[in-house]
């Protein structure tokens, strides 16, 4: 991620609005984007809003009704279920698409190139992209973009410029806003522990690296420990590391799973519960909720990952399939949770896997849950 | 007489054993005192704990492997376990039962199918069971669509949390399973056919032990010892997660043949084992522990595994 | 790659002393050579001179040195003191290659041919005619029919050894020998698995050799064998040489008295002088080689089964065991008994004890205890669990009772001699009781002194009140031990014999007799393979090549199956675009795959290939890139390194550090991924255009990439199906003691596969790279797994020893193409995997059933999974001594 992109992404005030609100500066955002007509009351809500970013960008336009297809990096937890769903709802929702396809990378980073390299050879007009590796997919997508194929990353920044537009997150700034939450619930001081995703992810490894410089100087890391993402993972670290420190003071991460193992891991030991970062997983929240009253010293400061984000993608891609312009792209800022707001995105009547800053409907997230 | 006789004794003692716990002891001292934090009774207690849980899987893929096979299924068996047994129970106490009968029905199954395709259809171990670790995976997405759903009871959680006179649950039901097993391979019948299946299966047959069904018996034994690891692993982080058997892919392999098993069938044991798995997790602990990247802990754990494979058969002076 | 050490100085040196046999000075010697094994002291100051154009024969008890002194002889095992030496020179063996190299060649008792090469490149095996890549088959196939004929061989020279009868892979082993300038051939028992006949046969070549020159130094148990052959006998006890004999000096009395120290006459024990009651009833039993094979056995009473090998004795005995039978009823006590399975012959009282010890017959791994205990342990549980002490007593006793010779029952089978471990195999029948004893040459590779043991305790059976079914091809020991004598010829019993009073030649001449007679009842085995006739010798012919591409051509049906259906259901499957894009994807996995396949092909496997290919696109991403400044083929080159560098410490690891190849490479597994994490922690940098373009370059629509692995597998393929190398690997993963026994280095062939897998690892790591365009310390997570299963989906055995290039490609290409069409069908993400899942064991599973004995074995196999009965508990039983007949009737029921 380049720094020009960090820079012109530093902006926008943080909304908290609650997740009920219909929220004005996210339909004046799309309207930017040119979806205004899009927008549906599903989507009120989300309480997170897209700056545009970087030039306005068009494609050639073609003819409707299109075929789209979604690479998806991986498939296997909740949050790309969701994002899976949220996106197959839009298709149906869109007349101008008439074909959409997703494809699974199965967390290889070669097999999306090959992937998307299939998906290229069937002629589709757009591919949307979460890239198992932010720099692995470029030069496949430069590919598809010289074809004259829209290309759609999302959630996950793709290297160089050689795609259509992105929407997302930017996860440096993400991990910096963690990092600076962390920092000002631990009084600038204190003793940290950090606990990430699969070794060498371009999105862990970004988030860490921005947490990093938002951190005081009195924040001492003590260590630094990939952890799948996995919370049973993340348990297991924790405990030794809970061995290794008799002090710990807080712990960031950029899952909600992984913080959620690690909590656990404190409460197992029988250790105070300490401020923790995260995104929007329902599991924290009901953690937070359950055992806040017992703990004093037990805070948290969540960033939703918004499952709606390839939506705008999605919309992003059509509209310059039809000839409209966009903007390169579209960067996310998410909504911070607290202990002050949270009660507006627990969701203690669905599955710890729920992403609560969702489009998606009650009634579509039984149906995804089973529940 | 005596003197030999006591001497072959201590060797026999040794070897049913393993010399895998004079590394085990190595790896254990040296990490004390790299960080002192190791030495506390609380980390050996923790240790103990983790190591349960691949401990127990383990002891099914040491089964497998004296029989001269191996599960790589174990890992598809653990995810489905997790998710099944949290989407049953989905926190209610009353639900527990149908939850673990569900999971040992479905751990059954899947050895059975394991042991089917190996003995009547022929197919290598190591294809058949990457093959089912594939299909269990996929059922698991299946299942779920990919959204994993429900939780573990409360009361069921006791089991991965729990403790007993100081020592962690799951750690005393991995060392009950692991009694269980020692007495059912060393004193009992199905025990001797189970090591003569992987020594030498044309003879074993010839001297009436029942091969094909005791190859299908060990993958039903380890499919039943992974759905129990998995089951203690629910209770352990009581949620749901589909990744949440990958890890043990090639660990369970790599704590039986740390323990000094032969791949090839007919060498190997229980408490070899049992050390081949507290082995792995003391290196995994020790590597959390010290302050290094990850690619440092890495590259740790792969040197560690070679010292000590090589100064434990020094030590012991085993050929292989 | 030289695997083989070059023979050329030695033919001069072999020409030069082909002289004046008698006189000649000793071509071989040992002088004052000293052995000890931990607290065995095998040899004590042996001297010994073998001299050229005589037959010497070793003769001494199992354990008394005699092939410890050929370890020696041809360097497998250095003197702890003491020295070799050839033309009385001291030389220094290093390893049997080096012996080979030097003239001395080796015939094992137990085969050490290749099994997965044919006869004819057995016998060329590391002496191959051809360039210095390839051999010339012609002129091999011609080598080898020529040094069969030499020997008066019918071995078929396309055949696989497996397809040969004992005697023929013995001829074979001796052709080897004598393919290359041999000038000490060392026998090790070369009769004890030959009729007479054959024998015959080999002492005619034996006395063809000598007359030219060569030394041949012949160890035996057979005394009449060696008194007939032997210039000189040298006889060995205890590791000492207590004597050489020249061939007048050599009775059997003095040569026996100096094996055990004491006179001693092949004295038989007192025959059965009132059978009981019939206790084994056979009438109208088949097997594949026997029909109509009727017979009784009476309690007390041994009954041998003679005849010319491979007439039918030894089915027949097999399927009273429930081996092999097609039919025909067996009586135990008046009574019809199931007989399918070993299993329900035990049970119905009866035992074998099979002649082929180390396949059929032991655990060498396991314990004296383990292995004598092993189908007694039943009978001593208490509460489910095996009683220890009872087990520790029953088998001390037995031991004692046998007399084996072994530090405690706590040793392993495998550390004992021949004699020691078939006395372990009786010890486990003789602990509990049964109605029925069916021995497979008892007394095969047996000392004389056990053996006499053996007799004795044979005829205890019997005086038991036992009936004992003895088959032997040794003419005095069936003519001496038995009471009876049936003698088979052509799969059927051509005479009843009563043996007291029986000659050889009056067996023999009953054996041949009928076999003349009655020429179709049982093909011959030894005239031409299998098959006698014309179009049996066809197929033969034909089958190695079929047989060798089967599994390839069934995966090849399976890849244009799926291939068809995707082209009527997806519609841009068939595009040339999609072909040429998957030519791109198959072409690194294809590449890794054929570095996983060279060590799998030996036994391996290579776990590091997978983050090796990370490691290299991380290093790619740092040289390779635009900025770095370094040329792209220093860069390239750097990257071959860091794969050959991963590859030398998995070959240290296995090779020198002898540390299993699975956690070997585990471990570099981990290490090299933490290196690739340690040198690009996240994914990033780029690789130049330059270089990426190179990579991806297509002509026409063909991916550059594609055609360099294809033209890597041609030339695999080449190599494996006719190149020295090829010959090597199939050795060497079949059965590394016996390519060792070929002159193979193994070790060296080994770290050789290791290096190579590294090396293709990083080839395919740069494609990746440049595919990628950055470096990534995961991408090559995956492949790990998927060059394994491409390997094995091929028909490449997990073992080792059989596999094909073409198969791996195949499997490659099987995998790509399931992700292709997978997606093209757009099947869920969920259900590919399950789809991935299934094709690959549909894939596998398939070759398994390629063959009408493949789908035989699997109804067998099915069929003993279900079938409706208990594996045996035999009856605990005193010994046989003190039991009576009617005791056994009770204890039976």
């Amino acid at each position: 991620m380049s720094d020009t992109k960090r820079e012109e992404t530093e902006m926008t005030t943080r909304n908290r609005l609650t997740r009920r609100r219909f929220m004005t500066t996210t339909a004046g955002a799309a309207t930017v984007a040119g979806l205004g007509g899009l927008i549906r009351p599903a989507m009120a809500q989300e309480g997170a809003q897209l700056t545009p970013v970087g030039e306005m960008v068009t494609a050639t336009a073609k003819e409707g009704p299109y075929r789209i297809a979604f690479s998806n990096g991986f498939s296997g937890n909740s949050w790309r279920a969701m994002a899976v769903a949220a996106l197959e709802a839009e298709a149906a929702a869109t007349p101008e698409i008439a074909e959409f396809v997703t494809v699974d990378g199965q967390g290889d980073i070669n097999k999306q190139v090959n992937d998307i390299e299939t998906l290229i050879n069937q002629q589709f007009d757009a591919i949307l992209v979460i890239a198992n590796s932010g720099s692995a997919v470029a030069p496949i997508l430069r590919e598809a973009t010289r074809e004259g194929i829209v290309t759609a990353p999302f959630n996950l920044p793709v290297d160089g410029t050689d795609w259509s537009t992105y929407v997302g997150t930017d996860p440096s700034k993400k991990g910096g806003s963690l990092g600076a939450w962390l920092s000002d619930a631990l009084g600038g001081t204190g003793k940290i522990v950090a606990l990430g995703g699969l070794p060498g992810n371009s999105y862990t490894a970004a988030g860490w690296e921005g947490a990093q410089a938002a951190f005081a100087d009195g924040i001492e890391v003590l260590a630094f420990r990939d952890a799948y993402w996995e919370e049973d993972r993340a348990k297991v670290i924790m405990a030794d590391l809970i061995a290794a420190y008799p002090e710990i003071d807080g712990i960031w991460c950029d899952g909600a799973q992984v913080g959620a193992g690690a909590i656990k891991a404190l409460l197992d030991a029988g250790r105070p519960l300490v401020p923790v970062t995260g995104d929007d997983y329902n599991g924290m929240l009901k953690l937070f909720d359950a055992e806040r009253a017992n703990h004093p010293g037990f805070d948290i400061g969540l960033m939703s990952e918004p499952t709606w984000q390839g939506i705008f993608a999605m919309r992003a891609a059509v509209s310059l399939l039809k000839g409209e312009e966009v903007p390169k792209q579209q960067i996310l800022e998410p909504q911070l949770i607290t202990a002050d707001n949270y009660r507006d995105y627990i969701r203690p009547d669905l599955p710890d896997g729920v992403f609560t800053d969702t489009s998606l409907t009650d009634a579509q997230l039984r149906e995804i849950f089973g529940a | 007489m005596s003197a030999a006789g006591s001497l072959e004794a201590l060797g026999r003692a040794l070897r049913a054993l393993g010399a895998v716990w004079i590394a085990v002891t190595l790896l254990y001292i040296v990490s004390g005192l790299v960080s002192p934090s190791m030495f506390q009774l609380g980390q050996v207690v923790n240790i103990l704990q983790v190591a349960a849980f691949l401990g127990v899987v383990a002891l099914g893929q040491v089964i497998v492997i004296l029989t001269g096979g191996i599960d790589l299924s174990q890992a598809g068996t653990i995810t489905l376990t997790n998710i099944v047994a949290t989407s049953v129970m989905m926190g209610q106490p009353e639900n527990i039962a149908a939850a673990l009968l569900i999971c040992l029905a479905l751990a059954v199954a899947v050895g059975l199918l394991n042991g089917i395709l190996v003995v009547v259809i022929g197919i290598t171990p190591l294809v058949t069971t990457l093959g089912m670790n594939s299909i269990l995976f996929g059922a698991a997405l299946v299942y779920t669509g990919g959204a994993p759903r429900g939780e573990a009871a409360e009361a069921f959680e006791v089991i991965g949390t729990g403790r007993f006179f100081g020592i962690p649950a799951p750690t005393l039901i991995w060392l009950a399973l692991a009694a269980a097993l020692f007495v059912l391979t060393r004193r009992t019948v199905f025990g001797r056919w189970l090591y003569a299946t992987g020594a030498n299966p044309v003879a074993a047959r010839l001297m009436g032990v029942p091969v094909e069904r005791m190859t299908v018996a060990a993958f039903v034994l380890s499919g039943v010892m992974a759905a129990i690891g998995g089951l203690l692993l629910t209770a352990y982080v009581g949620s749901p997660s589909l990744g949440i058997g990958n890890q043990f892919l090639l660990t369970s392999v790599a704590a039986v043949v740390v323990g000094g098993a032969a791949l090839t069938g007919g060498l190997g044991g229980i408490l070899p084992t049992v050390g081949g798995a507290i082995f792995i997790t003391e290196l995994n602990s020790f590597t959390n522990i010290v302050q290094v990247t990850t690619g440092t802990q890495f590259v740790l754990q792969g040197a560690i595994i070679i010292l000590s494979v090589i100064a434990y058969r020094r030590l012991s002076g085993t050929g292989r | 790659m030289r695997n083989c050490a070059k023979s050329s100085v030695r033919d001069e040196e072999a020409t030069n002393s082909e002289e004046a046999p008698a006189t000649a000075p000793p071509v071989l010697s040992v002088r004052a050579v000293d052995k000890r094994f931990g607290g065995v002291h095998a040899l004590k100051s042996v001297s010994l001179d073998i001299l050229p154009g005589e037959i010497h024969a070793l003769v001494g008890e199992n354990g008394a040195g005699k092939s410890t002194l050929m370890r020696v002889l041809t360097g497998a095992h250095p003197p702890d003191s003491g020295s070799v030496l050839i033309d009385g020179a001291e030389i220094r063996l290093a390893s049997p290659q080096d012996a080979f190299a030097r003239g001395i060649a080796m015939v094992w008792q137990d085969t050490r041919l290749a099994m997965t090469l044919d006869v004819a490149w057995n016998i060329s095996l590391c002496h191959e005619p051809g360039g210095r890549v390839l051999v010339d088959r012609a002129a091999m196939l011609e080598t080898a029919q020529r040094a069969l004929a030499r020997i008066g061989s019918g071995a078929d020279p396309l055949a696989l050894p497996s397809e040969l009868s004992r005697a023929q892979m013995q001829q074979v082993e001796i052709a080897r020998a004598l393919s290359r300038s041999t000038r000490v051939l060392i026998l090790d028992e070369p009769t004890s698995a030959l009729t007479p006949a054959e024998t015959e046969g080999l002492f005619q070549v034996l006395a063809e050799l000598r007359a030219a020159g060569t030394a041949i130094v012949f160890i035996s148990h057979r005394i009449p064998e060696v008194q007939a052959i032997a210039d000189r006998v040298t006889v060995m006890k205890d590791g000492v040489i207590t004597g050489t004999l020249s061939a007048q000096e050599a009775t059997e009395a003095r040569i026996v008295s100096m094996m055990v120290g004491r006179e001693m006459g092949l004295d038989f024990p007192p025959r059965a002088t009132a059978p009981g009651d019939v206790i084994l009833q056979v009438s109208g039993l088949r097997t594949a080689h026997a029909r109509d094979i009727a017979f009784e056995v009476r309690a007390g009473e041994i009954v041998g089964f003679g005849g010319i090998e491979g007439s039918g004795q030894q089915q027949t005995a097999r399927a009273l065991f429930g081996l092999g039978i097609r039919g025909g009823e067996v009586r135990l006590n008046g009574h019809p008994v199931p007989l399918s399975t070993p299993a329900q012959a035990i049970a119905a009282g009866m035992i074998y004890v099979p002649a082929d010890r180390q396949r059929e017959g032991l655990f060498p791994i396991h314990s004296i205890r383990e292995n004598a205990a092993l189908p007694n342990v039943g009978g001593w549980t208490r509460r489910g669990l095996i009683d220890a002490g009872r087990e520790a007593r029953e088998v001390a006793a037995q031991m004692q009772g046998l007399q084996v010779k072994a530090p405690g029952p706590e040793t392993l089978v495998g550390a004992l001699s021949g004699g020691n471990q078939q006395k372990v195999v009786f010890a486990r029948w003789f602990i509990g009781a049964s109605d029925v004893y069916i021995l497979d040459e008892p007394t095969q590779g047996v000392d004389v002194e056990t053996k006499m043991e053996l007799y004795g305790l044979i005829r205890r059976l019997a005086e038991g009140g036992a009936a004992v079914v003895v088959v032997s091809s040794d003419l005095p020991e069936l003519i001496g031990l038995t009471d009876r004598i049936l003698v088979f010829s052509a799969g059927r019993i051509a005479a009843d014999l009563r043996s007291a009073g029986a000659t050889e030649e009056g067996v023999m001449r009953h054996a041949v007799g009928a076999a003349k007679g009655d020429g179709d009842g049982v093909r011959d085995r030894h005239a031409s393979g299998p098959d006698g006739t014309a179009q049996g010798r066809a197929a033969v012919r034909r089958r190695p090549l079929l047989q060798r591409y089967l599994p390839g051509l069934l995966l090849l049906a399976l890849v244009v199956l799926i291939a068809f259906a995707a082209s009527l259901a997806a519609p841009y499957f068939l595009t040339p675009r999609n072909f040429a894009s998957m030519g791109g994807q198959i072409a690194p996995l294809a590449i890794a795959a054929l570095g996983q396949m060279s060590t799998i092909l030996l036994g391996g496997i290579d776990l590091s290939v997978g983050p090796t290919i990370s490691l290299v696109t991380a290093i790619a991403s740092y040289l390779l890139s635009p900025e770095s400044g370094v040329p792209i083929t220093f860069g390239v080159l750097a990257c071959l390194c860091a794969g050959i560098a991963v590859g030398a410490l998995n070959a240290a690891l296995t090779t020198v550090l002898r540390i299993p190849d699975l956690v070997a490479t585990l471990a570099t597994f981990s290490v090299v991924q933490g290196i690739a994490l340690i040198v690009r922690p996240a994914p990033g940098g780029r690789v130049s255009g330059e270089f990426a373009d190179a990579v991806t370059m297509r002509l026409g629509m063909v991916p550059v990439v594609f055609v360099v692995a294809v033209v890597l597998y041609v030339v695999a393929e080449t190599l494996l199906l006719r190149g020295r190398l090829g010959a090597r690997f199939y050795a060497t993963g079949g059965n590394v003691a016996s390519a060792r026994a070929a002159g193979i280095a193994t070790d060296r062939l080994r770290a050789g596969a290791y290096l190579f897998s590294g090396l293709m690892a990083a080839v395919a790591g740069l494609i990746i790279a440049a595919r990628i365009g950055s470096g990534d310390p995961q991408a090559g997570t995956t492949f790990t797994l998927s060059t394994v299963t491409a390997v094995v989906v091929g028909g490449t055995l997990v073992f080792g020893g059989v596999g094909t290039a073409v198969g791996t490609m195949l499997g490659a290409i099987l995998i790509i193409l399931m992700q292709n069409v997978l997606n093209q069908l757009y099947v869920s993400a969920y259900w590919q995997y399950v789809w991935t899942g299934a094709l690959t064991l549909v894939a596998v599973g398939f070759h398994g059933l390629r063959t009408p004995e493949r789908r035989a074995a699997m109804r067998a196999a099915a069929g003993r999974l279900v079938a409706r009965q208990r594996a045996p508990i035999r009856r605990p039983g005193p010994p046989h001594d003190e039991d009576t007949p009617q005791a056994k009737q009770e204890c039976h029921r």
